[in-house]
């Protein structure tokens, strides 16, 4: 085995290029003629050849060789892709990263791997067959070859520092792998920096190479083969197409127009783009409408023209540098402590006199800006998108609906919705319960489907959405719903609500109660409610929540709601007693003072306040949290009317100190277990100041 | 001289002294590769460095058993086989 680090960066790899073969692999069963897919495939088992073997896991090594041999045939188009060959690779995946990542040996590991390759030597002598059976006239003749190819030629020097061998690193195979990407049209080797025989020292590395490579890749794949050594080494690709290419190319290879893609995809022609722009120009419509006019592409072709414009686009403007995520922690825990500084300063100026505190507050107060800026850049850099995170889940919707004999589809809508790596690296175990719920119990079986008129496939829609500085992520089957009067029954059994009880919302919010999954229930609840309630608390955990809503028959929705960050809040600092708490600025509506008639006792709901017509619960922290109390008149208090989940709510204080970033303090459970603190601060002056939950705290009172 | 199935940085000096010592030792340097599946390299550039000094000398070097696979590798490694 390689050296310690040189292995590192290899599983580190490893680890993103298998997350990506699963996701691709199960796209492209329902995708099997995706050309793109299948060399995506190809390239990830090919890279994953090549770094096991440049990282010293030969085992893997000639396992992914044999899978790359199969998949060259997918692409070659010998094989045609079958639910056998996903299984296949599905399988394989799964050995490899048993192979890679499991910390203990895994049992008959040899064995599984011996009937693997069995399964794949099997499938490549069979499916051959079957492929020249099938052989058409049509393919004979090559009527399909050179479609939806687009060759470019790239310029790429490569000259490697002397000692590279000693990191395990063998240039040749670097090359090798390059050369594999296309076809290599010149190769020079620099011998003049190879020394006499004589003199040479056969243990340092000489070699250099120039080469011009065709290929159908773009930089990027190119730049992957020399993913463990561009660092180090001088390592230069230039597109050169312009020099080499004599074929008319349309405008800058850089950046394709739709129509250009359409052509390389052989939808449309030459001719009919022509066509398609003077038409454009008279019409003033966009170029993919007209051409799903003109009915020369569907709507689903445009759609993925569309789509591969887009990732070209961000193919190119995507610069990245790799992080590792502590760094970026440690960065937002300083941004944090120059916050509490800046306080603290704010809090020295209150003490000085008037001109040094007002040219210290006009000082801090473009440092303020600069730091609020500053948060903002660390908070888009710790920002990612949801998609890796739903597409993890295809895998899973597969495996489990194939389990339970169901068809069943995954939905992905709004991808590219971006939330703090921290709730997105929390939010994966909620949503596999929700997404096992909906296949396991929501979704019927096929024929029960068909019965129902329904498409026998099933459908889980993961969406995600931003919305009033929330982060939303729905869980939606289309299967048959909750049984309303069945979950009712458990809850008057369990005692959790009476027979009277008629709110459709809260019958259905039984379903996250602890205990309310057993197993006894999954069919008298069409199954709902297992485990939800480990979604709830987590949703919670994150400062967020959770709802659900449902329609027999039809369907169920589960709705997560989320802060975009964990780590830093705009927070409302507000005083009782002798005590400062924070409000959480996006659960503030207003702040009022009340007149002494619109305050009430009510029997049973304790003490309210008429605000604009509608009576609301008052609460006073100082009871709640058991603080010193100050003003003990509502009328004579303000108060700040909060929301959470469509419930308002008044909280009296005695005052109001301000509005800053509240840097978020976790604080342990034997501190406090009060659901109504979600964590703490460390103010200018050095105090700790307690973070309300408002939903925490909504439910809290709800409980009383 | 026959060339091990495999030639790396690992077993690279053995390799360079024996051709080395072929070079100095023949006029014709046959290198047979039909036992060898792989060379790195540092094997690559040991060949490339003794073609020169077999040319330097005015003597000849051959290679034989090259299978295709080898060929291949040769050939990207800058080694002309005639």
């Amino acid at each position: 085995m390689g050296d310690m680090g040189l292995t590192e960066v290899f599983l580190n790899e490893s680890k993103e290029i298998i997350g990506n073969l699963e996701m691709d692999i199960v796209t492209l069963e329902d995708n099997r003629e995706n050309q793109e897919i299948i060399n995506r495939i190809f390239r990830y088992f090919h890279t994953l050849k090549g770094s096991s073997g440049i990282a010293g896991f030969n085992i893997i090594y000639e396992f992914t060789h044999n899978l790359e041999s199969l998949f060259d045939k997918v692409r070659s188009g010998d094989i045609k892709v079958s639910r056998d060959i996903i299984d296949i690779l599905l399988d394989s995946i799964d050995w490899i990263k048993g192979e890679l990542f499991s910390e203990s040996e895994i049992e008959d590991s040899g064995k599984i791997q011996a009937e693997l390759t069995e399964r794949i030597n099997e499938c490549m002598g069979f499916e051959l067959k079957a492929k020249d059976e099938q052989t058409d006239f049509l393919s004979a003749v090559g009527a399909y070859s050179g479609v939806g190819s687009s060759e470019r030629y790239f310029k790429v020097i490569a000259v490697f520092k002397e000692d590279i061998f000693t990191n395990g690193i063998d240039p040749l195979m670097v090359i090798e792998d390059l050369s594999n990407l296309g076809e290599v049209m010149i190769s020079n080797v620099d011998q003049k920096r190879i020394p006499d025989l004589y003199k040479m020292d056969p243990e340092k590395c000489y070699m250099s190479w120039e080469i011009i490579l065709k290929t159908s890749y773009d930089e990027m794949k190119l730049r992957d083969a020399f993913l463990f050594v561009m660092d180090d080494n001088n390592i230069e690709i230039e597109n050169v197409t312009d020099k080499y290419d004599e074929v008319k190319v349309h405008g800058s290879l850089t950046e394709k127009k739709l129509g250009e893609i359409l052509i390389e995809m052989g939808i449309i022609s030459d001719s009919d783009l022509e066509e398609i722009v003077k038409l454009q120009s008279n019409q003033n419509f966009k170029i993919g409408d007209i051409i799903v006019q003109k009915g020369l592409a569907s709507p689903k072709q445009v759609d993925e023209a569309l789509q591969e414009q887009d990732k070209i686009k961000k193919k190119l403007e995507i610069s990245t540098v790799r992080v590792d995520s502590a760094k970026l922690d440690n960065l937002m825990n300083l941004l944090g402590e120059i916050v509490i500084g800046q306080a603290s300063l704010h809090r020295v100026s209150d003490d000085m006199d008037e001109d040094k505190a007002f040219r210290l507050k006009n000082s801090l107060y473009g440092l303020d800006r600069v730091t609020r800026e500053f948060q903002e850049q660390i908070m888009s850099i710790r920002m990612v998108p949801i998609a890796p995170t739903f597409d993890q889940f295809k895998r899973f919707v597969r495996d489990t609906a194939h389990s339970l004999g169901k068809e069943i589809k995954l939905k992905v809508e709004g991808g590219d919705t971006e939330l703090d790596k921290t709730v997105i690296e929390k939010i994966g175990d909620p949503l596999k319960h929700m997404i096992r719920n909906a296949i396991g119990h929501g979704i019927e079986v096929a024929s029960e489907r068909k019965a129902k008129g329904k498409p026998e496939a099933g459908t889980v829609t993961l969406k995600a959405y931003h919305q009033e500085g929330n982060v939303f992520i729905d869980v939606i089957d289309d299967g048959k719903g909750i049984n309303l009067a069945a979950v009712k029954k458990k809850g008057v059994n369990l005692g959790l609500i009476t027979e009277d009880e008629t709110s459709k919302e809260k019958i259905l919010a039984l379903i996250f109660s602890p205990g309310f999954s057993t197993s006894d229930q999954v069919g008298d609840l069409s199954g709902r409610g297992v485990g939800m309630d480990v979604v709830k608390t987590n949703a919670e955990e994150l400062r967020g929540s959770v709802e659900v809503k449902s329609k027999e028959g039809e369907g169920t929705l589960i709705r997560i709601k989320l802060p975009l960050t964990l780590a830093i809040i705009e927070g409302m600092l507000v005083k009782v007693g002798t005590s400062v708490l924070i409000i959480p600025l996006l659960s503030v509506i207003e702040t009022i003072q009340v007149k002494k008639d619109d305050y009430r006792t009510v029997e049973g709901k304790g003490e309210v306040i008429l605000v604009r017509g509608e009576y609301i619960s008052l609460i006073r922290l100082n009871v709640l949290f058991g603080l010193e109390a100050g003003i003990t008149n509502p009328w004579e208090a303000l108060i700040v009317i909060v929301e959470s989940n469509g419930e308002r709510i008044g909280i009296m204080i005695d005052d109001l100190i301000g509005q800053q970033q509240i840097v978020i303090k976790s604080i342990d459970n034997f501190i406090t277990t009060s659901r109504s603190i979600s964590g703490a601060t460390i103010l200018g002056d050095g105090r700790v100041a307690l973070i309300i939950d408002i939903h925490g705290l909504v439910q809290e009172i709800k409980n009383i | 001289m026959k060339v091990d199935k495999e030639v790396s940085v690992k077993n690279i000096n053995s390799f360079y002294f024996a051709l080395r010592e072929e070079v100095e030792n023949n006029n014709q340097v046959v290198l047979d590769f039909s036992d060898s599946v792989r060379i790195d390299s540092s094997a690559a550039q040991t060949i490339l460095a003794a073609v020169r000094k077999v040319k330097d000398l005015d003597k000849t070097i051959r290679f034989v058993g090259v299978s295709p696979e080898l060929l291949k590798l040769l050939k990207l490694a800058g080694i002309k086989i005639q």
